[in-house]
């Protein structure tokens, strides 16, 4: 856990940035720091160089001031010249006995140590000279004096030689340093130019990768808000904070592709099953057909109930007659191979026929009432449909009922609409039970034998796929024995 | 489904990898960079500083157990018997230092001899001269425990420990020998040029040998005139000056000059060049310098004697040294001459290339 909060730590925006920026400022200020101590040192070896040329001269200087106290005193036997006497001359040998003493091979360094013994050597001339006049004896700080001087201008000549060597030799290491400054000046600028460069490139490079996937990130959001999800997955270029954005878009990305494939799949699934449904309602209408044609051979039937009505019309009755070609004719309608498209007025004259047939087996219980408008009988519809309907209408509408059964077929207009209407006063049919037909979920007892086998969901089924459309057909019943009136709308087929 | 999951979990991490890894670079690299050029820049500050300081510091190299000092002219015959005589005392542990050359100043040779005392040296060398002055001087040396050994002449009767010399009437009788070596009319005129400045006794016996040897060679009767004529060595340009009035006067004008200096030697050679006497005047010259080693070559200067500066420089190192070890050292050293010219100028060129 600790390690992931650290990783996580390590690997934020935050971390980032502080890195670059405080790398950055570290290495600068190192190279500045480191600079700024070099030219320093530099400049203080500069102030360096002349420095055994200063130390010369005060040994010079040094070695005046003894010679001028030493006359004074020899002059005037000041008290005061003899105590700048002995302090000058204390001051001379410590400046010279800080000289290079050794015997050496380097010229300067030879120079310096006969600058050393003749200083010895003068300054012992000069005691004497100096005890010589404190002591009264004229010849001999006479004598001393003049060899002190001597050797005072040996010194001083020596002194300035060496001075004038040390210069020329210290100038050239000054010249050598200033060039040395210069060149270093020059890489110091050339190294801070390349710090710099490198500085800039690192940070350019370091807010690229942050901002490149916040970029990559805002662009594949902009395509997904577009509608389009196929695109490839954002790829995750560090485990900081976009990093983890990136992830969870992925994430969110991939589970909506799974959603809408499963759904798509659902549909499918769904569409499948009806189609299955669909047909194997068909293949099974077709079994009972198949099963009854099997049973009933068509031309012996037919040729049967024409020999029945031409036996009834030469006995002379004309009414059985009429009765067996009535069901002779529904028969053949009923069997014809090529019913899918029919006209209206091929419907209604089987409805007619029907009716008849029912009316002739019940009595006369029907009462059967048509309103047509004749411009209207040309419509195609799929065959079996308005035949189906009036026996349901004679089945579950009237057939049980106590009075007097009613069954009323209208075709009219309605603007574009031609409208088929089969109206019965029968029991009515209750609101559930409506709309789970009207939906197509309800399935009428097909084991009735009075049917001729066609259910009303098959017609409503038909009726959609024909027309194309969903609203093709109309259950109304305003309520218990209060008949049911089936509309059916037909768009667009008038031939 | 889980699979295509998994790849693209894969992809993801892939392209995470791919992703860091040229950044990580690049910031390595630019770290890297930074570090390099603060290394390089370091690096050069510390061969510059180190460059600075070797030149600063001033080494000694050798470690001497006794200086002695060169005390003479500084000129280049003298600077030559000075790296001769420094070679020498390298090898035997001895600091040998030229005085006269680390100095701007116009010391005479008693300065010098004063400075070298004073600086507490061990020995001292000196071209010394045969006078009172210079033998008091080299006496308060010896007294004070440096002792002095004499280079070339000689201070008589001081306490000098020894004498490196070349014996002088030797030097004039091999001038004489070459006279006479080419035919004589015998009335020319000899012209032998010494330097007044110098007192010694030397320029008296070259003198005196170059005539003993030329007159010995020809009859009695002949007219042959060997005369000095005296310049001034001490003057900076008087010398040639003087030399030059030689060739102005027609009276004077020789058929034969003998210059036993070196310096006389070249402003000779170059009047004769001026005046248009080459063929003319015969030149005898002294020392082997460039310069009179071109005048032999150039056929203007006839024949040079040129010293052993090598014996000069090392047996003068090794007297002081021996008398300083044993307390004992040959009163003379002598050293060997050489006549060049133009039948063995090649080979001493040859000689001297080899040798630089």
């Amino acid at each position: 856990m600790f390690r992931k909060i650290k990783n996580r730590y390590n690997n934020s925006i935050q971390t980032k940035l502080m890195v670059a920026f405080l790398l950055t400022t570290v290495i600068i200020m190192f190279m500045n720091m480191f600079m700024y101590v070099n030219t320093n040192r530099m400049l203080a070896s500069l102030d360096e160089v002349y420095a055994e040329n200063i130390n010369l001269n005060t040994i010079s200087d040094t070695l005046d001031s003894v010679d001028a106290a030493l006359t004074g005193y020899l002059n005037t036997r000041s008290f005061a010249y003899m105590e700048d006497y002995y302090r000058y001359a204390q001051d001379y040998t410590n400046l010279t006995n800080e000289l290079y003493g050794d015997i050496s091979s380097n010229k300067l360094l030879l120079m310096e140590r006969d600058i050393k013994n003749m200083s010895e050597n003068y300054i012992t001339l000069t005691n004497y000279a100096v005890d010589g006049k404190r002591g009264g004896n004229i010849e001999k700080y006479k004598v001393r004096y003049e060899e002190a001087g001597k050797l005072y201008t040996y010194l001083k000549y020596t002194i300035s030689e060496l001075n004038n060597e040390r210069f020329r030799r210290n100038a050239e290491i000054y010249q050598l340093q200033s060039a040395n400054l210069r060149a270093l000046e020059l890489m110091n600028i050339i190294s801070i130019f390349i710090i710099g460069i490198m500085n800039v490139f690192m940070i350019i490079i370091l807010t690229n990768s942050i901002t490149k996937p916040l970029i990559r990130l805002a662009d594949a959001a902009g395509v997904v808000s577009e509608g389009n999800l196929n695109i490839d997955m954002v790829p995750i270029e560090a485990e900081d904070e976009i990093g983890v954005v990136t992830k969870a878009f992925n994430q969110m990305l991939e589970n909506i592709r799974l959603y809408i494939e499963r759904l798509r799949e659902n549909m499918e699934t769904e569409r499948q099953h009806k189609e299955k449904e669909l047909l194997m309602e068909s293949h099974l209408k077709d079994a009972q057909l198949k099963y009854l044609q099997a049973q009933i051979n068509p031309h012996f039937l037919f040729n049967t109930l024409n020999a029945g009505a031409q036996l009834a019309m030469m006995e002379g009755a004309d009414r059985t007659y009429t009765y067996v070609q009535r069901v002779a004719d529904f028969f053949r309608y009923n069997i014809k191979k090529d019913q899918d498209e029919v006209t209206l007025r091929e419907e209604i004259a089987l409805v007619d026929t029907y009716v008849y047939i029912l009316n002739v087996r019940f009595a006369g219980d029907i009462h059967y009432s048509k309103e047509i408008d004749e411009s209207l009988l040309d419509v195609k519809i799929p065959g079996m449909t308005l035949q189906p309907i009036v026996e349901n209408s004679v089945n579950y509408g009237i057939r049980n009922i106590d009075w007097e059964g009613e069954i009323k077929l209208k075709v009219y207009k309605q603007d574009d609409t031609v409208c088929i209407s089969i109206k019965d006063n029968g029991v009515g049919i209750p609101e559930d039970k409506l709309k789970k037909i009207i939906s197509g979920e309800f399935h009428a007892d097909e084991g009735l034998s009075d049917s001729n086998g066609v259910g009303l969901d098959n017609v409503i089924n038909r009726l959609k796929i024909y027309l194309g459309e969903d609203d093709v057909i109309d259950i109304i019943s305003e309520g218990e024995n209060k008949g049911t009136e089936t509309i059916i709308y037909v768009q667009n087929s008038i031939s | 489904m889980k699979d295509n999951k998994n790849l693209n979990q894969n992809n993801m991490n892939n392209s995470d990898a791919r992703g860091r890894s040229p950044l990580v670079i690049t910031v390595f690299v630019s770290i890297a960079v930074m570090i390099l050029a603060t290394v390089i820049s370091t690096l050069f500050y510390a061969y510059t500083t180190s460059n600075i300081d070797k030149e600063r510091s001033i080494t000694s190299s050798n470690e001497y157990s006794q200086y002695y000092a060169l005390v003479c002219e500084n000129n280049e015959f003298n600077r030559q018997v000075y790296e001769y005589a420094k070679e020498k005392g390298d090898e035997l542990g001895i600091c040998v230092d030229m005085l006269s050359i680390r100095t701007n100043h116009d010391y005479s040779v008693e300065d010098l001899f004063e400075i070298a005392l004073e600086s507490n040296v061990d020995g001292i060398i000196v071209e010394a001269r045969d006078a009172q002055n210079m033998k008091n001087s080299i006496d308060k040396a010896c007294q004070r425990g440096v002792d002095v050994v004499t280079l070339l002449s000689d201070c008589r009767d001081s306490m000098r420990r020894s004498s490196i010399q070349i014996s002088a009437y030797n030097l004039g009788k091999i001038y004489g020998q070459q006279v006479v070596s080419k035919e004589l009319y015998g009335d020319e005129k000899i012209l032998v040029i010494n330097d007044s400045s110098k007192s010694d006794a030397s320029q008296n016996l070259i003198f005196t040998g170059i005539q003993d040897t030329v007159y010995n060679a020809l009859d009695k009767e002949n007219s042959v005139s060997i005369s000095n004529y005296s310049v001034d060595g001490s003057d900076a340009f008087g010398m040639e000056e003087m030399i030059r009035d030689i060739f102005i006067d027609e009276e004077l004008m020789p058929d034969i000059i003998i210059c036993p200096d070196d310096q006389a030697t070249e402003v000779v050679y170059q009047a004769l060049v001026d005046y248009n006497k080459v063929g003319f005047v015969r030149l005898l010259g002294y020392h082997d310098s460039k310069t009179v080693l071109d005048g032999i070559k150039q056929g203007v200067i006839e024949a040079t004697i040129a010293v052993d500066v090598k014996q000069l420089g090392e047996y003068s190192v090794e007297a002081l040294s021996e008398y300083k070890a044993t307390g004992f050292a040959s009163e003379y050293y002598s050293i060997d001459s050489t006549l060049i010219d133009i039948m063995n100028i090649s080979s001493v060129l040859a000689s001297k290339e080899s040798m630089d």
